[in-house]
């Protein structure tokens, strides 16, 4: 142990000390730090264990804080679900995490993108309050990463591709998304545009033309969309339609690097999402689609409170097939509708859904462009992110969907997320904060006993030093410098130590938010701690210095 | 340079609160160059009195004069016998009489201490050599503390001297006793120092060796002009010495 702590203090022994001769003080100490390596590296190690971990909550701190109290999501209002929390909402939306807390209607967001156009009779003028909104609709995932609907002008193009007029959609201040390769998707068109850590991860890549959608699909040109996020045992709903990879955004170095965007109007093209609304009135009651017989549909439609008039022939076929799929004769005839749904009750586990069974719930124009079954009235989305005229147009917003329009509920994001801040991770990094402290104190006297004991242990070297002419005051400069430098070199393997602890934690950062921390930056506190753990350890080396400073010369040397 | 000492009294207080007096001297000098063998038995005082010279303990009174007597030639100081006596006793402030003399006794601790680097070698009967250093860094720590630079050559040239050219690399516990005493004595004259003192060198080492030892520190306290003053317990090795003092006549108190 004594060869290899030898061996590394080899670093230290280059820096401070010239190799030749004559020795001074710093050699002299350095000589003696190896010469007691095992308890040289122990205290250096307890020094570092206590700035490392100060550092790493000091990083994180700094940096959750930037990550999650940060004020610029490009947007300023947030429209969601009027029921959930609105940081269930903020983190579903900016951080992509959890489930979304449900839908809006779409016709809210059409009012908002109007723009100079009158607002149609009985609906609200959006546009005094609102600069741009973008659609959000999430529900569906590839390869474990979220697939967000959305349109164009999140890209800073309009739906004929062209640059849109003015400021670009920003998702942070003056930062708007790039492209690395390709263009934006078409807004009714199978295409999607993706993050630039889903392209990196997954060896995705634009489309090649030449292909056919399968052999894209195959190639990482193009992918097809699992049915929510399914769990590592779940199997995967996975639907038919396949997006071509037409475009690669720059790295943002926010959540959305782990997204794949498509256009929001292509999630209505699925049979499942159309079928959305019924299928969660259904679940709710409890029921099993497939028990009920055809020709009572409508009947159970309505007594779930759904006008049958209104759901597509798409969607009832899809009902009818599956129907057929179960064993018809087992179906009792109940002429009752309540009786026919008490005995229509889901079983725990549903059948799976076969890959590619659902049959197609939209056609394409002339044009090629995707047109939905479902009406555009019926049409939902699962939040609303937008950039409000200033102030007056952000509180007006609030005040409407808080007094007004009970359909959806605006927040302001950065509110939520530093309101989020302070009452969770501000508490808990400070309790950590004065837990590292406490560390750095335990090291202290770490470093205290040991260079103590090592004292104690010198006393007959020290003796000798002073024979040979050194002054109690070049002994007791010794020991500081010894404490010092363990503070010191213990202080600084902890700094960079607890920067490679903040590294990892950026990795499961990245991983859950898509976000990772600037670990590498080094700011004043730490530079301070850094002084302060070089004070401490040079106040604990103090005090053996003193009793070093105090020791008899000649009885320790008759002693040895 | 000579050393006198006048009026030393050194007295220990046992753990009873009793007064042990040690060392209680009238008058000892030792020329300049002079080899002087100091015997006595155990318990006589006699690392005591090496501590006191060196300033490692401070006298209860007395003085430890080093220096030149002004107008007293050379020769004649290293002529001076034992009983050498001064009516007035030279006093550091005495720059009229002596005008280099300084009394070890009246320096502040520190000054003490690097006076003790610069002008004492000490040479202890273990070799007291620092664990973790080479031969040659324990020769070169000798030469840290003075304030002077380091001479690499000088060690080197020292280490030659006493034998071991081969194992300037060596750390003490590569070496045997007898190289680790030589490594000690090389380390003692690392300084040019004007007084060696010598607490039994010897007392650790075979016949023969001791007599290496011996023969060494006298080479070299003669090739750097140094006083030398030898405990030892060896008829054998003090013979050979230029003077012999016996501590039982000279310290009232082991009297």
């Amino acid at each position: 142990m004594q060869k290899s702590g030898g061996n590394s203090l080899f670093i230290l022994h280059f820096a401070f000390c010239n190799l030749h001769f004559p020795m001074n003080l710093f050699q002299l100490v350095i000589k003696q730090m190896r010469q007691r390596a095992l308890g040289t590296w122990l205290t250096l190690f307890s020094v570092m264990l206590g700035m490392a971990l100060a550092v790493s909550i000091m990083i994180m701190r700094r940096e959750s804080k930037s990550l999650f109290a940060q004020t610029d999501f490009g947007y300023d209002i947030l429209l969601g679900p009027p029921k959930g929390s609105p940081l269930t909402l903020t983190l579903n939306t900016v951080y992509h995490m959890y489930t979304s807390p449900g839908v809006i209607p779409y016709s809210i967001y059409a009012d908002m993108v109007r723009g100079n156009k009158p607002p149609l009779p009985g609906h609200p003028d959006y546009h005094q309050y609102v600069r741009q909104a973008i659609p959000f609709m999430v529900g569906d995932s590839y390869k474990a990463r979220r697939i967000v609907g959305t349109s164009p002008q999140m890209f800073g193009v309009d739906d004929d591709g062209k640059p849109v007029k003015g400021t670009p959609w920003h998702y942070r201040e003056d930062k708007a998304y790039e492209l690395a390769a390709g263009r934006v998707f078409a807004p009714r068109k199978f295409e999607a545009v993706i993050g630039s850590d889903v392209a990196d991860k997954l060896g995705l890549h634009v489309y090649d033309p030449k292909l056919s959608p399968q052999e894209n699909e195959k190639s990482g040109g193009a992918f097809r969309a699992t049915h929510g996020m399914p769990g590592p045992n779940e199997k995967p709903d996975i639907h038919k339609p396949i997006w071509n990879i037409v475009g690669i955004l720059k790295p943002t170095h926010t959540a959305n690097d782990r997204v794949l965007f498509i256009p929001f109007v292509s999630l209505y093209a699925i049979a499942e999402h159309e079928s959305g609304m019924i299928d969660q009135a259904l679940m709710k009651a409890g029921l099993d689609p497939t028990k009920i017989p055809a020709d009572r549909i409508d009947d159970v439609l309505q007594t779930l409170g759904i006008d049958p008039q209104k759901v597509p022939q798409s969607v009832k076929a899809k009902f009818r097939m599956e129907h057929k799929s179960s064993a018809p004769g087992t179906q009792p005839a109940s002429g009752d509708v309540n009786e026919l749904m008490k005995d229509a009750v889901a079983p725990a586990t549903a059948p799976a859904e076969e890959d590619g069974e659902d049959p197609d719930v939209y056609h394409l124009d002339e044009q090629g462009n995707i047109v939905p079954d479902l009406p555009e009235d019926e049409w939902s989305l699962s939040a609303i992110l937008i950039q409000s005229r200033g102030t007056i147009g952000q509180q007006r917003l609030i005040y409407n969907f808080k007094v007004i329009d009970d359909r959806a509920t605006a927040v302001i994001p950065a509110d939520v997320m530093r309101e989020f801040f302070d009452t969770f991770l501000a508490g808990a990094t400070i309790m950590l904060l004065v837990i590292s402290v406490l560390v750095i104190v335990v090291a202290a006297v770490g470093i205290l006993v040991s260079i103590y004991n090592s004292v104690t242990a010198r006393k007959h070297e020290i003796a000798i030093l002073r024979a040979l002419g050194a002054t109690k005051n070049r002994i007791l400069v010794l020991i500081c410098i010894e404490a010092a430098l363990i503070g010191l070199v213990g202080g600084i393997l902890g700094l960079l130590a607890g920067h490679a602890l903040a590294g990892i934690g950026s990795i499961f950062l990245n991983r859950l938010l898509g976000q990772g921390i600037n670990w590498v930056a080094v700011d004043r506190l730490e530079l301070l701690y850094l002084f302060g753990v070089v004070v401490l350890a040079t106040l604990a080396g103090l005090v053996p210095a003193l009793s070093a400073y105090r020791t008899p010369v000649a009885t320790n040397l008759v002693a040895g | 340079m000579a050393m006198e000492l006048s009026g030393l009294k050194k007295r220990y207080v046992g753990p009873d609160g009793s007064v042990v007096p040690v060392i209680d001297i009238d008058r000892f000098t030792l020329a300049s160059g002079e080899q002087v063998a100091l015997v006595g038995s155990s318990g006589s005082g006699k690392t005591t009195l090496l501590h006191l010279i060196a300033g490692i303990l401070t006298p209860d009174s007395g003085r430890i004069l080093f220096g030149e007597p002004a107008g007293v030639p050379q020769a004649a100081l290293a002529a001076a016998t034992l009983e050498y006596q001064s009516t007035t006793p030279p006093v550091a402030s005495d720059t009229s009489r002596r005008a280099s003399t300084i009394d070890v006794c009246a320096l502040p601790e520190a000054e003490r201490d690097i006076f003790r680097g610069k002008q004492v070698g000490y040479v202890f009967q273990t070799h007291h050599l620092l664990p973790g250093f080479t031969a040659m860094e324990n020769v070169l720590l000798g030469m840290s503390f003075t304030g002077r630079r380091a001479d690499p050559a000088w060690a080197k040239h020292l280490l030659e001297e006493v034998g071991l050219s081969q194992r300037l690399d060596y750390k003490p516990e590569k070496l045997s006793v007898g190289q680790q005493q030589r490594v000690a004595v090389a380390r003692a004259l690392a300084n040019r120092p004007s007084l060696v003192l010598a607490d039994e060198p010897t007392g650790a080492l075979d016949p023969a060796s001791a007599q290496q030892v011996l023969e060494l520190i006298r080479k070299l306290c003669t090739e750097v002009k140094a006083s030398l003053l030898l405990v030892s317990h060896d008829p054998q090795i003090t013979q050979q010495l230029e003077r012999v003092v016996s501590l039982k006549d000279l310290n009232k108190a082991s009297k």
